[in-house]
């Protein structure tokens, strides 16, 4: 056990020594998290009042022109000044252009008729043009279209006012994905790719790291000190927690993203990712892992050169790859037959059924035959494997081949 | 108890028949040579040695029986394929396969400060593998294999990339290694680094046999069949003599089979021809190789 973790230790080190490992598996949610975090923090600094219980925020001073007289009062909740009335657009014109004012609205005389009403403004703010907010406005004619009635004014602003709960998990937030806007809808792919990223990065690396031995020639020196067996446990338990280490990056990222975006990123209030979700992300992508680093170790055991390897791993993760193909159609129909096969076949599903799971409710009965599905492939396949890991194999220069590949999985060289 | 007893070992890989049948045994503390041409099996031997391989036939004893994970650690390989790690430092190269080694990661910083002290590769500790010169990379590759103060040495080729002065550095190291007890196993092509270093040694060709034992004593069973002999005047006609050839007035007579050194010097004598030199010729390593390879042509 001693040499087994120092060999994981090693292993472990050199892989943080490798620039693409790094930058895919840590650096990638490392980035899109201090992204967040930025994001979330300009923005909680560029508001300007705290929201309003009745209407909305108030910006900055801002004038009005109104030839249709609608605007007898100004609802208590806007600042003095913020709204200031101009006798013509010509005065407002003038204060426009003297930087009094941000730009003004023009109340046509046609309005009630029309509802249409113009704003001016000198030039077209690339920063906040997009999100100008004619909210406030809106409160104002409404609060007058009431004739002064803010209770009123009030009730139509919000007629429903709904008391967030957070209910027992269907989907990722309890709640259907169109009430919780864009992280809902994007969350079940964000799971997929975790997943595909857990399992794909360290078991691709795991290739790397038993052919580079046999082409630096060290092989022969290690199996004078380990076992095959010792060697190739390092490797898998290194990267297997160099790929939990990667799992937990994008879990706190998303908790970031749950916990701290709030309104910056328009996170609905009571959304949650379920502890039980990321129990599973955490059991699938281990038995994930099991299955793919095993077969992955595998070719790296027999290919004398991770050049070799390129063709084979292609097929050998090409499970993975159908699933990302399908993926619209399982996150949109989570519940059609494709995505329940997907979801339930051992290649396939530790992606699919996360994807799933977090896009519907799925009935337990399916995560826990998924799970014992891919555990009993993972041991098939860790059995088969395990018949490469000796040292004739380890010492070889032969030529390989998805074939010579296939025949010794089977045990036929 | 022997440091290595190998007995009628074999190993086939496929239709090629690796090693067919080898025995040899090396003494406690002393430098043995695993000598033949290429492709007799001398690498596929040592491999069987370290438990690398599994023999199809025969045994192994090391250290005193089979081979354990704990007697691992006890023992040092250079095998005749180089390898480090290319792309990491040299110190932490060097530590790790250490560590393999089961020594505490204190003790190998230790060790390591002095031999690459030794080796004058202290300079060049965090300096990528890849970034060495090729014979300093062999003298990293030794500290890899003597770092851990093994018992059992083996080493291939060890003399391999090295200049004259690292050389002379690497057999000096090699006795005073045998001074201290440790028993060596060297394979190596270079039979006057034989000659110079091994008490005993194993010639196999095809896998099999062909000389074993103390090298002076297979040196005398070679004596005999050639002499070298200075005379004044041309050399008078020699019964039992098949070839001479000779330079500076030293002639070397080769002898037929079943002549006798001394036969020659009588009828020297007789034809009153005046010797100034008579020497038997002790045939060098080389020559034992190359005959005794010739003499088993087809040994498997």
């Amino acid at each position: 056990m001693k040499k087994t973790l120092a060999v994981m230790v090693n292993e472990i080190r050199t892989s943080l020594g490798r620039k693409a490992f790094v930058i895919l598996s840590l650096g990638l949610p490392l980035l899109v998290g201090l992204i967040v975090l930025v994001v979330i923090l300009l923005r909680r600094d560029t508001a300007t009042t705290a929201p309003s219980e009745t209407g909305p925020e108030v910006p900055e001073t801002t004038g009005y022109v109104d030839p249709a007289g609608l605007i007898q009062v100004i609802p208590s909740d806007v600042p003095d000044g913020w709204l200031i009335s101009y006798p013509d657009e010509a005065t407002a014109q003038s204060a426009l252009e003297a930087g009094e004012i941000r730009g003004y609205y023009v109340v046509p005389a046609g309005y009630l008729q029309s509802g249409e009403l113009s704003y001016v403004q000198l030039d077209f703010d690339f920063i906040s043009g997009n999100r100008l907010d004619h909210d406030p406005m809106g409160w104002v004619l409404l609060v007058n279209l009431f004739g002064g009635d803010e209770a009123a004014a009030t009730d139509a602003w919000r007629p429903m006012d709904v008391n967030w709960q957070q209910a027992t998990a269907p989907g990722a937030a309890g709640q259907d994905a169109s009430d919780q806007g864009w992280i809902a809808e994007l969350l079940p792919n964000l799971m997929a790719f975790l997943l595909y990223m857990a399992i794909i990065l360290p078991a691709s690396t795991l290739v790397s790291t038993v052919t580079d031995e046999k082409k630096n020639r060290v092989m022969e020196i290690l199996l004078s000190s380990v076992s095959p067996g010792q060697l190739i446990g390092g490797k898998i338990l290194a990267l297997g927690l160099l790929g939990l280490l990667q799992i937990a990056l994008w879990v706190a990222v998303l908790w970031v993203v749950a916990h701290l975006g709030g309104q910056a990123l328009a996170i609905p209030p009571g959304f949650s990712i379920p502890t039980s979700l990321l129990v599973w992300c955490l059991v699938y992508s281990l038995l994930g892992y099991a299955m793919y680093g095993s077969q992955m170790a595998g070719l790296g055991a027999l290919a004398p050169d991770v050049k070799d390897t390129s063709g084979p791993i292609m097929i050998v993760l090409s499970p993975l790859i159908l699933v990302y193909m399908f993926l619209v159609i399982i996150v949109s129909r989570p519940e059609s037959a494709l995505p329940v096969a997907l979801s339930l076949f051992p290649l396939t599903s530790p992606v699919a059924m996360m994807a799933r799971m977090t896009a519907t409710d799925v009935p337990l009965w399916q995560p826990l035959l998924a799970a014992a599905l891919q555990l009993a492939t993972a041991i098939v396949i860790v059995r088969a494997v395990a018949r490469l890991f000796h040292a004739q194999a380890l010492l070889s220069g032969q030529p390989f081949s998805l074939k010579t590949y296939g025949r010794a999985l089977l045990g036929r060289s | 108890m022997h440091a290595v007893e190998v007995h009628q070992v074999a190993k086939r890989f496929g239709a090629t028949q690796a090693v067919a049948d080898v025995s040899f045994a090396v003494e406690r503390g002393e430098i043995f040579g695993l000598l033949g041409p290429n492709g007799a099996g001398k690498t596929t031997t040592i491999r069987l040695m370290l438990d690398i391989f599994r023999p199809d036939r025969g045994t192994v004893s090391i250290l005193g029986g089979p081979m354990t994970e704990e007697k691992k650690e006890r023992i040092g390989y250079m095998p005749e394929e180089r390898g480090l790690y290319q792309n990491i430092p040299l110190e932490r190269c060097l530590l790790y396969l250490g560590t393999l080694k089961g020594l505490p990661r204190a003790e190998t910083r230790q060790r390591l400060a002095g031999l690459l002290e030794r080796f004058d590769l202290a300079a060049h500790r965090g300096k990528k593998v890849k970034e060495l010169s090729k014979g300093m990379q062999q003298k990293a590759q030794i500290i890899s294999t003597i770092l851990h103060q093994p018992e059992l040495l083996i080493i291939d080729e060890p003399f391999a990339s090295l200049d004259p002065i690292n050389a002379r550095a690497v057999k000096d190291l090699m006795r005073q290694l045998r001074a201290q007890g440790t028993t060596i196993l060297m394979s190596t092509h270079q039979m006057h680094q034989v000659e110079e270093l091994c008490d005993r040694i194993v010639l196999i060709d095809h896998g099999r046999n062909v000389l074993y034992g103390p090298l002076d004593q297979i040196q005398r069973q070679y004596t005999g069949r050639k002499v070298r002999v200075r005379l004044r005047g041309d050399p008078p006609p020699l019964a039992g003599v098949q070839q001479t050839a000779g330079g500076n007035g030293m002639l070397e007579l080769n002898l037929a089979e079943g002549t006798e050194p001394q036969q020659v010097l009588q009828q020297l004598v007789r034809h009153q021809a005046i010797v100034e030199h008579f020497e038997i010729a002790v045939p060098t390593l080389d020559e034992i190789f190359i005959r005794a390879v010739g003499e088993h042509p087809d040994a498997v």
